[in-house]
């Protein structure tokens, strides 16, 4: 028995003593700890949300889709779902998590949702526990981080009710867990809310730069492109010409007035920001051919008596446009390469038009010092044109747009009419053309605040499938000429295709 | 390491407490020599006893004039008188032939008889017929239970298996899988299958609790041969060679649909293409190839290749030491000519010896060397070999070769096709390299000493280290039809490297008491794990013919790296004890901690307990031998399967930081809890019959759940799903008939089982893209795990919905151009499919999707992976020394998602549009904008039943005698001749090349077949002499 007692004696030794070390670090990514252990990772944070945002406004997954609804683009190829949006008639979009292509409607969503709850959860150390953020130096740049974050919180939320009919108006003084979808005008209102605290925070800060990845950027100038916009999006907050009626065109008109006069182009660094839309739409096919076209559209307002505004459905092939616009060459090539356009899927929507503004972004995937542009000072002059135009001066309206690329990069001799019409068409016009992928969606919302969507096209889009499910609402969708309300689907009412 | 420290101490400490003390030793065999382990030894007259160990060897303290008594279930007693006798050698004949003893899910090696749980075992016999590739490959259909998908015909890869039903919905499904006592982390891809002498099948968690979170899928364990029993040196020399061949056509399309001159030459457009400006404007696809423009290119890349598999081994032993030294070389090319061969080679030793009294050492190790192709798979462009064989038109011949003899990148027409070509695959073949070596050592020693006769203390330190390198090399100057980054040259390499190193420490006690026999173990194991994955590239290279990274501009440098240590602690006690070898019980009691549970759940309780009653030792039966019934319930589970999966995360770039993954400290294993039930009966002396039921509940099964976008995160694991699984399991086996030189033994299996999804705790559900090409698998309560999601395709004009005014709405020309018609205006057309009748045969027919009772159109189920049974049916015929073996696989009832048929729609190259051409089909019905295709997405069209029965493994071979053998039966002891096939036939209905496809995380579950490297067949011949 003594053997049988040591050997017991043994066991419980070993089972004793066996309390091994179970925890193991996570060497490959941080946690919250070490994330956000300092100021620099802060304004890391700040930072990585403002590379999420603004990657958002010119990812492929959205704005191209967007540019696609607006007829600024067109597609047969159903690579990425392009031709899913663009599809004549209109199609119900597929809002599932099933769909293959649902990226298209969940990375502007999660994108801009993520980076506001990040963003405000420096914007609340700042604000509330009065955290002091000191950059490399030892400077203060407390207030100047508060700016970036508002300001990037408010293209965030911008973005949002801009293109999805119900989102967060996540402020920082709403917790995140009380956080309810609420309608687009609010998440919208939240959007210029940011950007007014955003001006403040600027004005608030004893020096002040906006370093843009690698791209150093003045406090008024800082201002100018928080007020610009805030202009764009309470613009864009009306789905149909009645709501954009009931707009506050002089506070948008405001906003405007004090808004960029330099275009907000920074050049890409590799990394955080690149014109990922304009890359894939320029992608060359062939040495004649891009990935996605621009639509006849192009053509028809270049030359609106020799060209059909759909491509004729027969073999013809059209010949180039004839225009005194000298845009015309610098922004575009013809070509009768009609790359991946197929016509057993509705030849009416071929096109010989092809956007070439950035040779450099052709076939570019690096995108090293490449332009990025988010925002053309032009979208100022064509937002006070149109506000002007709202508030019932005609003229200046048109004194406005004449004053624009119009004139100064297109060569084109002034124009003289100035009815509601006339004006409509010369900022589809330029919306179409000079400002086409310079700013996700805003020459859809251009079209849909004057009715001028095709019948089907959505006016805005469903909260994401994802989203819903995790939300436990039910998913919904909009689109397709039988569901077009001119609330929520165009109803064509006054579409550019119209007679 | 302290953990081995501490128990290599504790081994020594109890090694010292030696006493001596006179003893008796010996060793108890069957009939035909081999060891019996288990054997009852008791000195008659009292309680004192011991059982043998693996190899029937025994040690008992005696006083002189004991006798000892030998007993074993299933063989006939025996008492010895000891008298001045040390050594006592007993032969024991069995009662029956129906006996086996198991290793795996047991604390000590235990008769199958004594089992209250299901325990398959295969043994070499069956095994070596026809010998696998590996040992996942040669479980198929011998038993009943395993799913056995190899997705893939790269020989690079092994197959994918699944023990009964799905245990998580993220994880893998594959089991544990243990050599030799050796627990793995990799393949069984790289066992040499003539080293196998036995695998054992743990299926369910009710026997795989033993190994607590680490077999929530099963166990699998390869026993490898040990050279016991041969007391002379016996050599063993293989040779088997042979080639491999594609056994099915695939059905492309042999007409288009382009205009053709009155020469019956094709009439290109203005840029010198085949586009829609040149298509026939009747609509169909049913024009010939020009004569001379019409190239098999799928016979060009898929050809017959080499097969061969040599390998030699010698073992043999003595009293106190057995070994067993094996080499094998296996090579084959599979079916792609110009691809790097898979070429494995594996030494392997066993080595067991006795240093002193009382103490046994057993030690293996295996080296394996392995080289392979690695074939892009899934995927559209000419970088997948598979998609371009079927999608390239025929008018391209991609055997087109330059003065040189080398093929071009940019064949004679290839710029006719307006598709996405940008080089031919054998130029890529030619010119590109990439592939993969590993190289891995699975080893351990066990040292086990008995300090009491029924006292055993033992130690084991097992390793599994395996180093793998991949590598894809695009040189500078590689050519593409059009201009593209290729053109400048790529470089990827990646190593990954997988240790486990584990070390375990056990005491065991084994002592009868009177009429019971119990036996009691207490054990530690102590993991430590590492993974770590580094990879490396660049792109445009600044030098022509240099491979290496650096031979490109800094910033073209891509890296990645992870490491991923593991620590894991696990004890169990455990015990068995039996009434008279009738009534068996079992317990156990298993305590698992990890690193990879939450930090505020570090550790887990798993248990079993079994019970079993062997009624033919109360009651005879006639003709029933053996008749056992056994009930058991048990847990077992499973670790998260994503290393990260407890810690937050944020994501930190140059950019700036973005949160990930939201954490979860809470984050346990899951249980997978099972209680089988099943009977064993031996009848008519020849045959063995076992059924098995099963009901098996997972709870707490980890998923990642995504977060609201507001919450900063994007998701978190959680323990959230819950699985419910029924099986059942017949096997029968015997021999059907024996009379004079003729025998023909049978071995029958078939099981079926079902899992489904009880309960999402609130996660809604979701389809998923398990790395396939499109989501089509759903995962939502009430659902099979395998259901296959999408449209579904109106076959009766009652699933109409209509409005009020009795416009169907489900028609897209209405939805397109609000031009609607009613109900009487549809019928059915050959598809079974409802269209309109007014397009019927123009190009507006169109199919349409179902709706739900609010007029939405929603995806629905619409296939099941899982199928309804599987079946397993061998044969072995023997006359003399002929013998015949033939292996049928039945499968009945799985769907498949055929996305390659969809995509070759797409560009107009499947055989069934030309067959609707021929009823007079547009080309528009099957075509891109259809609702067939249905712009890649899921629809009930593309779901085909993948029912098959294919002949796996059929083997003539012919064993010559000493006598035949003449002259040399000096030297040569036997020599087989054999000519065998591999999955020489299938039968199906399945239209692709071969049903056996999944590629993606899951094959088991998520069937897609997506350009995958088909699967083939393989004839060879071979020769096996023994000296």
């Amino acid at each position: 028995m003594k053997i049988l007692k040591r050997i017991c004696l043994l066991t419980l030794l070993v089972f004793a003593q066996s309390c091994a070390e179970l925890d193991v670090e996570n060497t490959n990514a941080p946690d919250a700890d070490r994330a956000l252990a300092s100021s620099t990772d802060l304004i890391s944070l700040v930072t990585g949300g403002m590379g999420d945002v603004f990657y958002g406004q010119t990812a492929n997954s959205g704005p191209n889709h967007m540019a696609l609804q607006a007829d600024i683009l067109t597609a047969t190829n159903n690579a990425y779902g392009f031709w899913h949006v663009c599809d004549q008639p209109r199609r119900e979009l597929v809002n599932s998590t099933g769909y293959p292509e649902y990226h298209i409607f969940d990375t502007p969503w999660t994108l801009n949702n993520t980076a506001v709850a990040n963003l405000n959860l420096v914007i609340n150390r700042i604000v509330k526990d009065e955290t002091i953020i000191l950059n490399e130096s030892g400077d203060d740049v407390s207030q100047q981080l508060l700016a970036w974050a508002y300001m990037t919180r408010g293209v965030a939320l911008g973005s949002t009710g801009m293109v999805f009919d119900r989102g967060y108006a996540a402020l920082e003084e709403v917790p995140a867990t009380e956080l309810v979808l609420v309608d687009f005008p609010e998440v919208i209102d939240a959007a210029v809310t940011s950007f007014d605290r955003a001006i403040e925070a600027a004005n608030g800060a004893s020096s002040f730069e906006l370093d843009f990845f690698g791209n150093i950027y003045s406090k008024d100038y800082f201002i100018a492109l928080c007020n610009s916009y805030a202009a764009r999006y309470a613009a864009s907050s009306a789905r149909n010409s009645l709501q954009a009626a009931n707009l506050d065109w002089a506070a948008i008109l405001d906003y405007a007035e004090k808004g960029i006069t330099e275009s907000f182009i920074p050049i890409s660094d590799n990394s955080a920001i690149a014109a990922e839309n304009i890359s894939f739409i320029e992608s060359p096919i062939a040495s004649d051919a891009t990935y996605i076209p621009a639509d006849q559209k192009i053509a028809w307002l270049f030359d609106p008596v020799n060209m059909p505004k759909n491509y004729p459905s027969d073999a013809t092939v059209l010949d180039p446009p004839e225009t005194d616009d000298a845009r015309y060459d610098l922004y575009y090539f013809y070509s009768t390469n009609f790359g991946f356009l197929n016509a057993s899927r509705n030849r009416s929507m071929f096109s010989n038009m092809n956007y070439n503004r950035y040779p450099e972004l052709r076939g570019n995937a690096s995108y090293a010092n490449t332009p990025v542009p988010l925002m053309y000072a032009a979208e100022m002059l064509y937002l006070r044109a149109e506000a002007e135009w709202y508030l019932g001066d005609n003229s200046t309206a048109l004194g406005l747009i004449n004053s624009g690329p119009r004139s100064t990069v297109g060569g084109l001799e002034d124009e003289l009419c100035s009815t509601d019409d006339c004006l409509e068409h010369l900022l589809h016009y330029e919306y179409s053309i000079e400002l086409a992928h310079s700013g996700m969606g805003i020459g859809w919302a251009y079209m849909r605040r004057h009715d001028l969507l095709q019948i089907g096209t959505p006016l805005h889009w469903a909260v994401p499938a994802r989203e819903l499910e995790v939300l436990g609402q039910e998913v919904y969708t909009y689109g397709s000429p039988i569901k077009a309300d001119g609330v929520n689907t165009a109803d064509g009412s006054n579409s550019w295709t119209n007679n | 390491m302290k953990r081995i420290l501490l128990l290599t101490t504790l081994f020594f400490f109890a090694f010292s407490q030696l006493i001596a003390q006179r003893t008796v030793t010996g060793k108890v065999t069957d009939d035909s020599g081999e060891g019996l382990p288990g054997v009852n030894v008791v000195i008659k007259g009292t309680t004192t006893g011991v059982t043998t160990d693996l190899d029937g060897n025994y040690q008992i303290s005696v006083d002189d004039g004991a006798s000892l008594v030998f007993s074993y279930v299933g063989f006939e007693g025996q008492e010895v008188a000891v008298g001045s006798r040390t050594t006592i050698d007993i032969s024991m004949s069995g009662v029956t032939e129906l006996q086996e003893v198991v290793v795996t899910g047991v604390a000590i090696g235990t008769s199958t008889k004594k089992l209250g749980f299901s325990v398959a075992k295969v043994s070499e016999e069956q095994l070596q017929r026809v010998p696998a590739t590996d040992p996942g490959n040669a479980l198929r259909g011998k038993t009943a239970g395993i799913t056995i998908v190899q997705p893939s015909g790269n020989p690079t890869s092994a197959p994918s298996i699944r023990l009964r039903g799905s245990t998580n919905l993220a994880g893998s499904q594959s089991p544990l899988i243990i050599v030799d006592g050796v627990i793995t982390d990799g393949s069984l891809a790289d066992i040499n299958m003539n080293d196998v002498e036995s695998i054992e099948v743990v299926k369910g968690a009710a026997a795989s609790s033993l190994y607590g979170s680490l077999a929530g899928n099963g166990v699998v364990q390869v026993i490898t041969k040990r050279g016991r029993g041969a007391k002379e040196p016996e050599l063993n020399v293989r040779a088997e060679y042979g080639f491999s061949q594609i056994a099915r056509d695939y059905p492309i399309a042999e007409r288009h649909y382009f205009m053709l001159d009155g020469n019956g030459d094709f009439i290109l457009n203005s840029g010198g293409q085949l586009t829609e400006d040149v298509a026939d404007p009747d609509g169909l696809m049913d024009n010939p190839y020009p004569a001379d423009l019409n190239f098999d290119n799928v016979k060009a890349l898929i050809t017959p290749q080499p097969w061969r598999n040599l390998s030699t081994s010698v073992g043999g032993g003595s009293e106190n030491i057995n070994y067993y030294l094996s080499y094998q070389n296996l090579n084959q090319k599979g079916i792609l000519d110009g691809a790097p061969d898979f070429n494995r080679n594996s030494v392997k030793l066993n080595l067991d010896f006795s240093p002193i009294e009382k103490v046994e050492i057993k030690s293996t190790i295996n080296y394996i060397k392995s080289s392979g192709p690695t074939v892009r798979e899934q995927g559209q462009g000419s970088s997948n070999l598979f998609f371009a064989a079927l999608t390239f038109p025929q008018y391209i011949d991609l055997t087109e070769k330059d003065e040189n003899g080398d093929y071009v990148a940019a064949p004679e027409r290839s710029t006719w096709f307006d598709g996405n070509f940008s080089y031919s695959p054998l130029y890529f073949l030619q010119n590109a390299d990439f592939g993969l070596e590993r190289d891995r050592i699975i080893g351990g020693v066990d040292v086990s000493y008995k300090p009491l006769d029924w006292l055993t203390i033992n130690g084991a330190i097992t390793v599994d280290n395996s180093n793998e390198r991949s590598r894809t090399f695009i040189p500078k100057g590689f050519e593409t039809r059009e201009p593209g980054s290729l053109n400048f040259g790529t470089i990827t390499m990646g190593t990954e490297r997988i240790g486990t190193q584990i070390a375990s420490g056990s005491i065991i006690a084994q002592r009868n008491f009177g009429d019971f026999n119990t036996a009691l173990t207490l054990k530690y194991l102590f993991e430590d794990r590492t993974y770590t994955y580094e990879q490396i590239n660049s792109s445009e290279f600044l030098a022509n013919g240099v491979n290496t990274v650096q031979n490109a501009p800094q910033t073209n440098f891509g890296l990645f790296n992870t490491s991923q240590p593991q620590t894991a602690e696990n004890y169990f006690i455990n015990l068995d004890i039996d009434y008279q070898d009738k009534i068996i019980a079992s317990g156990l009691v298993r305590r698992d901690g990890s690193s990879l549970f939450g930090s505020d759940a570090r550790s887990k309780w798993y248990y079993r307990g079994s019970l079993a009653y062997r009624l033919t030792e109360d009651f005879d039966v006639p003709g029933v031998q053996e008749l056992k019934l056994r009930g058991s319930i048990g847990t077992s589970g499973q670790r998260p399967s994503v290393w990260s999966s407890q810690y937050e995360t944020f994501s930190v770039s140059q950019s700036g930081i973005v949160g990930r993954n939201f954490g979860n400290a809470d984050l346990q294993p899951s249980t997978v809890k099972e209680i089988e039930l099943g009977i064993n009966v031996a009848f008519l002396n020849r045959f063995l019959f076992e059924f098995n039921y099963s009901d098996s509940r997972v709870e707490d099964d980890i998923l990642q759940v995504p977060l609201s976008a507001t919450s900063g995160f994007a998701f978190q694991y959680q323990n959230v799903a819950n699985l419910k699984s029924t099986a059942w399991e017949f096997m029968l086996s015997g021999d059907v008939m024996t009379k004079d030189d003729f025998n023909w033994n049978s071995n029958f299996n078939l099981s079926t089982n079902e899992t489904i999804i009880s309960s999402l705790n609130g996660v809604a559900p979701f389809t998923r893209n398990t790395n396939t090409a499109i989501p089509v698998f759903r995962v939502e309560e009430g659902l099979p795990y395998g259901t296959i999601y999408g449209r579904d395709i109106v076959t009766s004009i009652d699933q109409l919905n209509t409005n009020e005014d009795g416009i169907v709405l489900n028609d897209p020309h209405y939805i397109a151009t609000g031009q609607g018609a009613t109900i009487d205006q549809y019928v059915t057309n050959e598809d079974g499919y409802v269209v309109r009748e007014a397009f019927y045969n123009t190009s507006n027919e169109n199919v349409m999707f179902a709706m739900d009772e609010n007029d939405q159109f929603v995806d629905k189920q619409i296939g099941d992976t899982n199928p309804d049974f599987i079946m397993g049916f061998g044969n072995t015929l023997t006359y003399q020394g002929l013998s015949l073996y033939i292996l049928l696989d039945y499968q009945y009832g799985a769907d498949i998602y055929n996305y390659t048929k969809q995509l070759l729609y797409f560009n107009y190259r499947h055989q069934d549009q030309v067959e609707y051409a021929s009823v007079g089909k547009h080309r528009n019905y099957s075509g891109p904008s259809s609702n067939i295709y249905y712009g890649q997405g899921a629809t009930s069209h593309f779901v085909e039943d993948g029912t098959f029965l294919k002949v796996r493994e059929i083997s003539l071979s012919y064993l010559l005698n000493s006598e035949q053998l003449g002259s040399v039966a000096n030297v040569i002891k036997s020599a087989r001749i054999s000519v065998s096939g591999r999955n020489l036939f299938t039968f199906t209905n399945y239209s692709g090349w071969d049903p056996e496809v999944g590629l993606g995380d899951n094959p088991t579950n998520f069937r897609m077949d997506e350009y995958s490297y088909p699967n083939f067949r393989t004839y060879t011949a071979s020769l096996q002499l023994k000296f």
